[in-house]
């Protein structure tokens, strides 16, 4: 049974008819017993009915004839402007998105090649033997890591050597070229670009 | 509720050039808007020019339309926005009416009261107790009969806010017509 605090939450639902069925019946069941929450429900009802009757009664106002026509010749203008499609993209939705998309993709390209040609960076190849664990770069300036040797704070990996042999991570070999590969997922094509360490554009192949 | 055939034709008509097949378009809601944005702004002149910019951005903008929802509830949408645009603007949201506040009860049979224009503007003066957000959900709900679902789509926000906001709005409004208008309140 619902107790008059439960109903009285959801009587203004009722009153309008947005309550799901059967909590529609619990309250109404409360309702039939309950003269308070009747004369609640009653209460609403009657005010919301009033409103709906009072703007069913108003007849409301048109656009008059001066305010539709000068619409038209704003859209007459505007149409003159643009051409006439009314809108600023039409044919395939997916254009939409075209500019965004090549943005994105000098975004990351940009990026890469900034990564890429970041001096001193940390070796890329990753020493072998029991207990290493992968170093994980984080965001402060690279750090090389002696066996048994803890990070400094802010330094650049968050892990070391944990155990086993000594086996010194080899030092940042210079890099002289960067390659950046576009691989098309739909063509397959592959395109290569090459730049050497002063961003110097050396060629590109597919 | 879907958009209907003979929309969906002028639709393609005027995103094909031809910009006369507008006009039987919106006529059929062209009130409707007038009104609806009359209800949220409480300003006949306003409401005509953001009625009028609304049907504008929807001319502009109708190759967006997604021909499977109502043409009418997204007119509304955007007459919505408009609406909340201007009121923003203007800091009318925090604005009350204060033509109730003189005025005593419009007559003693409540039948005649509510037939008298001046006591329907009142009533519908009520909803000036109520939020921006609680005034709109109560606009497209109770006076526009959309459903929850597609008040919630309009305005941009959950079922279920709407439905906090519907609660509150009712309860107001039965209150602020007890206070004003007794004796129409209790039949």
């Amino acid at each position: 049974m619902m107790t008059c605090r439960a109903a009285r939450t959801v009587l203004p639902l009722l009153a309008g008819g947005d309550l799901p069925p059967r909590k529609a019946r619990r309250a109404e069941r409360h309702c039939a017993s309950c003269p308070g929450c009747r004369a609640e429900l009653a209460g609403l009802r009657r005010a919301r009915e009033m409103m709906r009757a009072a703007s069913a009664g108003d007849p409301g106002r048109d656009l008059g004839p001066a305010a539709w026509g000068l619409l038209m010749d704003r859209i007459a203008r505007d149409r003159a402007e643009r051409g006439p499609a009314p809108a600023s993209v039409r044919g395939l939705p997916a254009l939409r998105w075209a500019p965004a998309a090549a943005a994105l993709v000098v975004a990351i390209a940009g990026g890469l090649l900034v990564q890429g040609l970041r001096p001193n960076r940390p070796p890329l190849s990753i020493p072998e033997g029991p207990g290493f664990e992968a170093p994980l770069p984080v965001a402060a300036a690279p750090q090389i890591l002696m066996p048994g040797q803890a990070p400094a704070a802010g330094g650049s990996y968050a892990r070391a050597f944990t155990a086993g042999a000594p086996r010194p991570v080899a030092p940042p070999a210079p890099q002289d070229t960067i390659v950046v590969t576009f691989v098309s997922q739909e063509t397959g094509l592959t395109v290569n670009w090459t730049f050497n360490k002063n961003f110097e554009w050396k060629g590109g192949t597919k | 509720m879907r958009m209907k055939d003979e929309e969906r034709i002028l639709v393609e008509r005027v995103l094909a050039g031809r910009h006369d097949a507008f006009e039987p378009l919106v006529l059929p809601y062209r009130r409707a808007l007038v009104t609806l944005a009359y209800r949220l702004l409480r300003d006949w002149e306003e409401a005509g020019d953001a009625a009028q910019e609304a049907l504008f951005k929807a001319y502009r903008h109708l190759a967006r339309f997604d021909t499977g929802r109502s043409f009418r509830n997204w007119l509304f949408q955007i007459a919505v926005n408009e609406a909340r645009d201007r009121a923003r603007r203007r800091g009318r949201e925090t604005a009350s009416l204060p033509e109730l506040a003189g005025r005593g009860p419009a007559g003693d049979d409540p039948e005649s009261g509510l037939r008298s224009a001046e006591t329907r503007s009142d009533l519908l003066a009520c909803l000036d107790a109520l939020s921006p957000h609680e005034r709109e959900v109560f606009v497209l709900r109770d006076l526009q009969e959309m459903n929850i679902r597609d008040t919630a789509r309009t305005l941009g926000c959950s079922s279920v806010s709407v439905r906090v906001a519907l609660s509150s709005a009712r309860r107001k409004v039965r209150d602020r017509i007890r206070e004003r208008f007794p004796h129409l309140e209790t039949e």
